[in-house]
């Protein structure tokens, strides 16, 4: 139930988050304070005492993911080196190393940074911006 | 078919502080936004100095949402298990007008382009530009969901990565070196109980910087700024430092690291995570600013690489905000003159050189060099920290007095490195 009730804060803040209306986005925020209060695990995250894991911690963020994934590894380039730092330098990490040394990349929690663009370049990356509307939206910042 | 005078990409603080000085001069002005809306692909630290450009937007000020004025600057430097902290707190930090706030973009950029559309802007969101439209050598508009948009100039403020200045070959891709990123959480906290941790009175509000172990002596640091309601708290690392040493921990581990240093840990103790975020921020400093202009094209914000680490502090949303705005006014007189070439576009250039804000750069562009120093971040943390626990240590027996105690430290050795260290102190 309370995996539930956190891809329901996720979906219904996306969806009323206005661009006009001040009452939708004041009943949204007032709803959200509300369940933020009382605490939400996302299914796959947990909640230790004061700190969360990563899975958690993008669980609590607004993303609306394209129909396609908005960025990827260049074919053949999987196990190019300049492709490895992005395992741990992804702040969402993204990106993970198989036992045959291939990465690949989940954008499932993509928070857009182009950390990856910068670091390892666009010769292993095809990198491309979600189209607009899509991808993670801020609601702090 | 319809001819706009100017497209700006991106609804960030450049975007917004360009079309906030064309509203209303009689320019049909488009702003597009990838974003639901303004602020929804922003992340700051962070904190926004009003004075350069309280008087470049009158009327902004008065309403706008800013969360809490700074009346503390903290520094704290961490060894792996010590640390020291410097507080400054001044009585010209309290009066007013204000220097500083901490900022929530996505609440402050959101209300801004609610102000700009009941001043007659149009703004598209949800919308993501792919391409520059070229014609006779100039750029002549953009290609957005699949649609062509005509202007007679592009302002490109299209963020820290600026594809848009790359398609219009101003740059090449970025290069590690010239590029941070920057992670944070938003930590949900209760007014009082900030009031009460931080020991601030009403809105007040707190900056707190950190050096060291924070970044397990890579470049970078961390930061925790005071909202209303919440706190900003985060590291920032160097990107070519990362990978150049294969840095030892995953970057989302550093900031958990952090969080649970017995200096931070009570501070947010009780608190809800509220988001989690990732932007890059320029780091490359007067060097790393792309080419400002070219034929029918400006570019402004962190496009530009206007962000500026001076050591005590980092800035980039007043340099956003100001840029965007001469970006406009050049804009204005290229309309008036009828000329759009690079030529006639360069002024942008001229008014920010007169500006704070090539000023600024100008004066602190050794500072990335110097700061790029490692000891600074492997070193001096630890060296600072032995000191102090020698000094604060009162033993079983008798207590050396304090000048031996120091000099244990300060050895000839140690001070002709500081002294080599000094010498590029006096560049920042």
């Amino acid at each position: 139930m309370l995996c539930c009730s956190s891809s329901l804060v996720t979906a219904t803040y996306a969806e009323s988050t206005p661009h006009s209306s001040g009452l939708a986005r004041l009943a949204s925020e007032a709803f959200y304070k509300v369940v933020s209060t009382f605490g939400v695990s996302n299914a796959t995250g947990k909640i230790i005492g004061d700190t969360m894991d990563l899975k958690a911690k993008l669980g609590i963020d607004v993303f609306k993911p394209g129909k396609e994934p908005h960025l990827k590894v260049r074919p053949g380039m999987e196990k190019d080196p300049r492709l490895k730092p992005s395992v741990k330098i992804c702040p969402a990490g993204c990106y993970s190393e198989n036992e045959k040394g291939e990465i690949s990349i989940n954008v499932d929690g993509c928070l857009e940074c182009g950390t990856c663009r910068i670091a390892c370049g666009t010769a292993v990356l095809d990198w491309n911006y979600p189209e607009g509307g899509f991808g993670v939206q801020f609601r702090f910042g | 078919m319809e001819k706009f005078d100017t497209i700006i990409v991106g609804a960030g603080l450049a975007g917004l502080g360009c079309a906030w000085t064309l509203a209303g001069q009689g320019l049909e002005v488009l702003v597009l936004e990838r974003g639901d809306y303004p602020g929804a692909k922003n992340l700051s630290g962070g904190r926004l100095y009003v004075n350069p450009v309280r008087n470049l937007f009158p009327g902004l000020w008065d309403q706008a949402p800013l969360e809490r004025f700074i009346v503390h600057e903290g520094v704290t430097v961490m060894a792996k298990e010590r640390s020291l902290t410097l507080d400054y707190a001044g009585n010209e930090l309290r009066a007013e007008p204000r220097q500083s706030y901490s900022v929530l973009r996505s609440r402050f950029d959101r209300w801004m382009a609610e102000r700009l559309e009941e001043k007659g802007v149009m703004l598209l969101p949800k919308t993501r530009v792919d391409d520059l439209i070229r014609e006779n050598g100039k750029i002549a508009g953009v290609i957005a969901g699949g649609d062509d948009l005509r202007a007679d100039a592009v302002i490109a403020c299209d963020g820290v990565l600026s594809l848009l200045a790359e398609k219009a070959g101003l740059h090449p891709p970025g290069k590690p070196e010239d590029f941070a990123v920057g992670i944070k959480e938003i930590v949900g906290l209760d007014a009082n109980v900030i009031n009460d941790r931080f020991s601030l009175d009403g809105n007040e509000g707190t900056a707190r910087l950190y050096i060291g172990e924070v970044t397990k002596g890579l470049f970078g640091g961390g930061f925790l700024y005071t909202n209303k309601e919440s706190l900003s708290l985060g590291i920032v690392i160097g990107i070519h430092d990362f990978t150049g040493k294969g840095g030892a921990a995953e970057v989302p581990a550093l900031l958990d690291a952090f969080k649970s240093r017995p200096e931070i840990a009570p501070l947010v103790k009780g608190g809800t995570t509220l988001e989690y975020g990732a932007h890059m921020i320029p780091e490359g400093g007067y060097k790393g600013l792309t080419p400002l202009s070219g034929a029918g094209i400006m570019v402004a914000g962190d496009a530009a690489g206007f962000a500026l680490n001076m050591g005590f502090t980092v800035r980039g949303m007043e340099y956003a905000l100001a840029s965007g705005h001469f970006a406009a006014k050049a804009l204005l007189k290229a309309k008036v003159a009828g000329d759009f070439s690079a030529g006639a576009l360069s002024a942008y250039r001229g008014m920010l050189e007169e500006s704070f804000v090539l000023r600024d750069f100008m004066n602190f562009r050794e500072t990335p060099t110097v700061l790029s120093n490692p000891r600074f971040f492997n070193h001096y943390p630890e060296f600072i920290g032995n000191i102090m626990k020698d000094l604060y240590e009162i033993p079983a027996g008798p207590k050396e007095r304090i000048y031996p105690t120091l000099r244990k430290h300060l050895t000839i050795g140690e001070l002709w490195a500081m002294f080599r260290d000094t010498k590029g102190v006096m560049k920042i």
